[in-house]
C-alpha cells in the first residue's frame, strides 16, 4: 500500500490524492504490523 | 516512571561496552546479512532528505549526478572493504581502543571530545529537518537556502520542542528508538521511492523514455539556484566518496566491522550506498525539483513541506521519523563520548547537557543549508585518525618502527599521533585558503599527508626497541 499506488499514479490509473491516502494507510499498517513479522 | 528505569539504563550501558577493551571472540562474529541490513538502515536517514535537494540547488547536471554518484559510491565501498574491513578483522577491537593503543588515553579522549562536538552539530541539523515537518500544521515560515539565523519565533519554538523531545528520549529510551529505527528503515526507503515515482507525471514523465530529457531540463538542470555555488561531476564524485570519510578511511566503522567473519563483508556497505546514497538522493532531488516547480523557484528549503507536497502525511511523517531516528542515536553517542572524560558522570545528565547544546545549534538553519560542507568537514577532521591507524598497522612494522607505540612505551599521549592530526588539518586549511582547494577535495591529499607525517613523526619520537 505504500509503494504500489505510486506506480499506479505513474501509469495514470490512480489520482495523486488517492495515492497519498493509501500511502498514509500503508504507513499505519507498516508500523502496526512490522514489530510482529520483522526480525529484531 | 517506566522509562526512567535504573536497571535498564545499566543494562544499556553494559551492552554498549560489549568487548570495548578486548577483541571480539570467534563465537560473537556475525554473518553478512546483518551487515547488509545495518548499512542499508544507517545510510537511509534524515540527511538524505537534505543532500539530494542540495545537489539540485547547487546546479548539478543529470549526467554529472548519475556518473558522479556511481563512481563516488563505488570508491567509498572499496575503502570500506579494502581499508576499514581488512584492519577491522585483523584487530577486532573498537576504533577508540585502537587509538588508545597507538596514541594513548589522552589522545583517544581528545578524539572522543572532537567527535562528540561534531555529533552535536549533526544531530542538530536533523532536529532542524524534523522541525520543518512538525511546523507544517502551524503554517510555520520555513527557512530559506541563504538563512543563517532563525527566521521566526515559531521556528525557535518548534526546534525547542523537537530538541527537547529528542533529548529526553535519548536520555531514557535509546533502546526503543534503536528498535523503532530498525522498523522504520525499510519503510523510509519505500516512501522515498514511492514519492519520487508518483510525482514524475507532474514533472512531465509519463513513460521511461521521458525520464532522461526531463531529468536534464527540469530536475538537474545544471543551473544553481540564486546564491548557490556551481557543483560539477567532481563535486558529486568526491562528496559521495568522502561524505562518510570518518566511517571508512577514518576507521570509525572498525567498531562495526570487527564483528565480520571475513573482510569481504565490507562490501556490504554497498547496500547503504545503493539505497541511501543513490536511490534516496536521486528521489529526494526529484521531490525538490517538483517543489521548485510549484513554488516558482523559491529559495525556501525545507524537507518537511517538500515531502508533504509529494507524499502527503506519509511524506511529512517520513521526514519527522528520518530526522528523529538519525538525531537520537547521534545525540546518545555524543553523550557517551563526553562521558569518557569522567566515567562517574551520569549518562543521562551528560546527554541532557549535550542535548541542550545540540538544540541551540539546531536553531540556526545554516546547519541544514550548509550540510554538504559540514559533512565534508566532519569527515576531514576525523580522517587523520584513520590514516594514523593505517600507517600503524601496515607501514610502521615494515619500516622497523614500533606499532601501537603508546601501549608499548606506556605513554598516555603519543606526540607523533597528535602532531599528525593537527599538522594534517593545518596543511588542509592551507590548501583551502592559499590554493582555493574546496573542502570536498582536500580529504584525498590530506589522507596521504597524514600517513607520511605519522611515519616521519614516529621515526623522530620513537626510542629504539629494547632488545
Amino acid at each position: 500500500m505504500t509503494i504500489v499506488p505510486a506506480f499506479l499514479v505513474f501509469a495514470q490509473v490512480m489520482s495523486m490524492s488517492q495515492n497519498k491516502l493509501l500511502m498514509f494507510i500503508g504507513t499505519v499498517g507498516w508500523f502496526v504490523t512490522a514489530p510482529f513479522w520483522m526480525k529484531k | 516512571m517506566a522509562l526512567f528505569n535504573r536497571k535498564s539504563l545499566v543494562d544499556k550501558l553494559d551492552a554498549v561496552n560489549e568487548f570495548e577493551r578486548e577483541p571480539v571472540p570467534e563465537s560473537k562474529l556475525k554473518g553478512w546479512k546483518s551487515f547488509f541490513g545495518t548499512y542499508a538502515g544507517e545510510h537511509t536517514a534524515g540527511t538524505e532528505f537534505v543532500i539530494g535537494p542540495l545537489f539540485v540547488a547547487h546546479g548539478v547536471t543529470a549526467s554529472d549526478l548519475v556518473w558522479g554518484l556511481l563512481i563516488g559510491n563505488f570508491l567509498a565501498v572499496l575503502c570500506w572493504a579494502y581499508l576499514t574491513a581488512k584492519i577491522s578483522v585483523r584487530k577486532r577491537i573498537t576504533l577508540y581502543y585502537q587509538l588508545e593503543k597507538i596514541g594513548g588515553k589522552n589522545f583517544a579522549l581528545g578524539y572522543n571530545l572532537v567527535n562528540a562536538g561534531l555529533f552535536c552539530f549533526l544531530a542538530g541539523s536533523m532536529i532542524a529537518v524534523s522541525a520543518t515537518a512538525v511546523g507544517i500544521p502551524f503554517d510555520l515560515p520555513m527557512p530559506t537556502l541563504n538563512d543563517i539565523y532563525p527566521n521566526s519565533v515559531g521556528w525557535v519554538l518548534t526546534v525547542l520542542v523537537v530538541g527537547a523531545v529528542t533529548t529526553v528520549v535519548a536520555m531514557f529510551g535509546f533502546d526503543q528508538v534503536a528498535r523503532f529505527a530498525n522498523l522504520a528503515a525499510p519503510w523510509m526507503i519505500m516512501i522515498f521511492i514511492a514519492a519520487a515515482v508518483a510525482v514524475l507525471p507532474e514533472l512531465g514523465v509519463t513513460s521511461l523514455s521521458d525520464f532522461w530529457p526531463v531529468a536534464e531540463t527540469k530536475i538537474w538542470t545544471g543551473v544553481p539556484l540564486e546564491g548557490q555555488s556551481k557543483f560539477t561531476f567532481w563535486h558529486v564524485t568526491f562528496f559521495a566518496w568522502f561524505c562518510n570519510m570518518a566511517m571508512h578511511i577514518g576507521m570509525a566503522d572498525m567498531s562495526l566491522l570487527r564483528y565480520a567473519k571475513k573482510w569481504q563483508y565490507g562490501f556490504a556497505s554497498s547496500a547503504g550506498m545503493v539505497l541511501g546514497h543513490y536511490i534516496a538522493w536521486v528521489a529526494s532531488g526529484i521531490l525538490y525539483a517538483l517543489f521548485l516547480q510549484h513554488a516558482a523557484n523559491t529559495t525556501e528549503f525545507a524537507p518537511g513541506p517538500v515531502a508533504y507536497n509529494a507524499a502527503g502525511v506519509a511524506g511529512a511523517l517520513c521526514v519527522i521519523i528520518a530526522g528523529w531516528t538519525t538525531a537520537n542515536p547521534t545525540l546518545y553517542r555524543a553523550g557517551l563520548a563526553v562521558q569518557a572524560i569522567n566515567a562517574k558522570w551520569k549518562t543521562w545528565k551528560v546527554t541532557l547537557v549535550v542535548g541542550l547544546v545540540t538544540t541551540i545549534a539546531a536553531l540556526f538553519p545554516a546547519l541544514v543549508m550548509k550540510l554538504l560542507e559540514f559533512v565534508a568537514l566532519y569527515g576531514l577532521i576525523l580522517m587523520p585518525a584513520g590514516a594514523v591507524i593505517f600507517a600503524d598497522v601496515y607501514l610502521l612494522p615494515r619500516l622497523g618502527l614500533q606499532d601501537e607505540y603508546a601501549e608499548r612505551a606506556g605513554l598516555r599521549f603519543n606526540t607523533a599521533a597528535a602532531a599528525t592530526w593537527v599538522l594534517t588539518l593545518l596543511v588542509c586549511l592551507w590548501l583551502n585558503l592559499s590554493f582555493g582547494v574546496e573542502i570536498f577535495f582536500v580529504g584525498l591529499p590530506g589522507w596521504f599527508i597524514a600517513v607520511v607525517l605519522y611515519v616521519v613523526a614516529s621515526r623522530i619520537i620513537q626510542k629504539p626497541r629494547a632488545v
